[in-house]
């Protein structure tokens, strides 16, 4: 399917908004959030086309469920809808003052939708504040009609980042790992999976043949690199989103699992298994260089690096005590090695944050799983979730949230679902069918054809 | 006829004229089943062996069936065998592949000891992602925590 945007952005912010923006105040842990309400567009006149009304209501319902689904904002009613069509109509800003104030509305969006001169969608909208009662923005947006959920995606980071003042995640795509079961024989069928991140548009990229398993976005291409059961030498595949090529990364003695791409695109760092002992490796995708970074003898695995790609924290069992797996970081080139966990339990699959202030780890405790977070230098350890079984955290684009795999109790599937930390909501991921081992890539800066 | 029975007698005559092999036999001549295939091993040889949690040690029961292993293969030294290991459901994905993998390496290891050369045995882990046994429960479980022996 083609994908292609063109964007003809036409920006005139109107009046200076004062501090009065956003306070968001933390009462006793719970957020309220924020109260908005989203127009369905316009049709232009005179444009007849029914499909134009099938758009806007599309368009418009996508960008409540982007927005409330982040948790910071609440969609208003639909009762509101007739009453502000009339007072759009009528052109009537100021009689908007006291009906939204009686509904506590704070954010107002509105605007028009046609087909311009190409055949594309083209979207006026505006963003007012009725804190301040003034219009913090005015933007026309185009893209073809196969795009139109991008475009809805894109008028929901706008709304977003008006107003809470940084990205959001809402253009994004997850892979995972698809799980069905056969009824006849109960076997599990594992397929590597990629989505939309709120669960539009799942289409599978192996046929369930070969145990696949770890899926890790590259951050830098729309690549996924996985591990797979294909070759007799399990090991790790890349497979390119845009060319749709799906190769072995080398050629080991070993088994090669756990991939991770460092952020500047040129790495993948996984453990490479050799009786018994799995250290951590680190291979130029480029030059197809290994280069050794942990020592023999121990299970040193999934590893990840730190946003800048200075450090890289990984789980391991090389602790005195042999039931101790702990975290430890060392520098990108293996040295400086230091533990960094220091609780009871077991402390697995660490994942550093976009702004590389925190990392999320699954840890064990007696029969117990939980994600945590703490600092990189060990300190402030909270835990995030408990439950029955909790693994393979991986954080949103832009940190807000927490994606995990969680099976609720004995005999339960598995599912992806995220976290808000600040607002601290539990949502349940949108897959087709059981789901684990998710990884998150913001689309934003990337075109797929 | 003879030729037959000469096949199959033949191996058993050689093992017990051999003392240096393990005491028990567990090659059951009455059995219809090929010897030396991977069906005859599964049929009349313990394929597996078990593992405490989060553990790769060989147990002295565990010995026993390895030893009993070994033994077979002994008898057919012409077949490769491939050692898968597996690990319950009550651990992380990564982490359980290598423990896997180790605890397969344990048993190549071990049968080494007893006279199977390195060179015939294979070793694969499918961490906790191959159960054979689906359920819950620590019955369950403890089945899983297993190394299996395949006759290629």
């Amino acid at each position: 399917m083609k994908f292609l945007v063109y964007f003809l952005i036409l920006f005139s912010l109107h009046n200076n908004v004062e501090a009065n923006i956003l306070n968001i105040e933390i009462n006793q842990g719970k957020y309220e959030p924020i109260p908005i309400l989203i127009m369905d567009l316009k049709k232009k006149s005179p444009n007849k086309d029914n499909d134009l009304l099938y758009f806007s209501i599309c368009i418009s319902s996508t960008i409540r469920k982007d927005l409330e689904s982040s948790g910071f904002f609440s969609s208003v009613l639909d009762e509101m809808q007739e009453i502000s069509k009339s007072l759009l109509d009528n052109n009537d800003l100021k009689s908007f003052k006291s009906t939204f104030m009686s509904k506590n509305i704070k954010f107002f969006f509105y605007g028009e939708i046609t087909y311009n001169d190409n055949s594309k969608i083209e979207i006026n909208f505006s963003l007012f504040d009725l804190i301040s009662f003034s219009k913090l923005s005015n933007l026309s947006i185009s893209g073809s009609k196969e795009n139109w959920k991008k475009l809805a995606h894109t008028i929901s980071n706008h709304i977003y980042k008006c107003i809470i003042r940084e990205n959001s995640y809402f253009n994004s795509l997850i892979t995972f790992i698809d799980e069905t079961i056969s009824c006849h024989t109960g076997k599990k069928s594992k397929r590597l999976c990629i989505m939309d991140w709120d669960g539009y548009n799942p289409r599978y990229l192996t046929n369930g043949k070969n145990l696949v398993l770890t899926p890790r976005f590259s951050s830098r291409k729309l690549e996924i690199a996985y591990m797979s059961y294909e070759n007799e030498i399990p090991g790790i595949f890349l497979y390119n989103l845009i060319t749709k090529e799906n190769k072995l990364l080398g050629n080991f003695h070993g088994m090669t699992f756990a991939p991770n791409f460092s952020n500047d695109g040129n790495s993948i760092i996984m453990s490479l298994e050799e009786k018994g002992s799995s250290s951590i490796y680190k291979m130029n995708i480029n030059t197809k260089k290994m280069k050794s970074l942990t020592s023999y003898g121990f299970i040193d695995t999934s590893p990840c690096y730190s946003p800048d790609d200075s450090s890289i924290v990984f789980s391991s069992d090389r602790g005195f005590d042999n039931n101790k797996i702990g975290l430890y970081i060392m520098d990108a080139n293996g040295k400086n090695l230091r533990k960094i966990s220091s609780g009871d339990g077991k402390y697995f699959q660490p994942a550093w944050s976009p702004d590389g202030n925190w990392i999320a780890f699954t840890k064990q405790c007696d029969s117990v799983f939980y994600i945590g977070i703490l600092r990189p230098d060990g300190s402030e350890e909270k835990t995030i979730i408990s439950g029955y079984l909790v693994e393979s955290p991986c954080w949103s684009p832009n940190g807000r949230e927490i994606m995990f795999t969680m099976e609720v109790g004995p005999g339960d599937k598995p599912h992806l679902y995220r976290i808000n930390l600040l607002e601290n909501s539990l949502k349940k991921i949108n897959t087709p069918h059981g789901a684990s081992d998710g990884s998150w890539i913001d689309l934003s800066n990337k075109i797929i054809k | 006829m003879r030729k037959k029975l000469l096949g199959i007698l033949g191996p058993v005559l050689l093992l017990t004229a051999c003392e240096s092999g393990p005491s028990q036999k567990n090659v059951n001549v009455g059995s219809s089943v090929t010897p030396g295939t991977s069906e005859d091993f599964r049929t009349n040889v313990k394929d597996r062996i078990f593992f405490d949690f989060n553990k790769c040690n060989i147990t002295p029961e565990a010995q026993k069936v390895l030893e009993s292993q070994a033994s077979w293969l002994k008898t057919y030294p012409n077949t490769l065998a491939t050692v898968e290991g597996h690990c319950d459901e009550r651990g992380t994905r990564e982490y359980n592949l290598a423990l896997g993998k180790r605890r397969a390496e344990a048993v190549k290891k071990n049968l080494g000891n007893v006279g199977i050369s390195k060179k015939r045995i294979k070793t694969i882990s499918y961490g906790k992602d191959k159960p054979s046994v689906i359920g819950t429960g620590e019955e369950v479980w403890q089945k899983n925590r297993t190394a299996i022996t395949i006759i290629n």
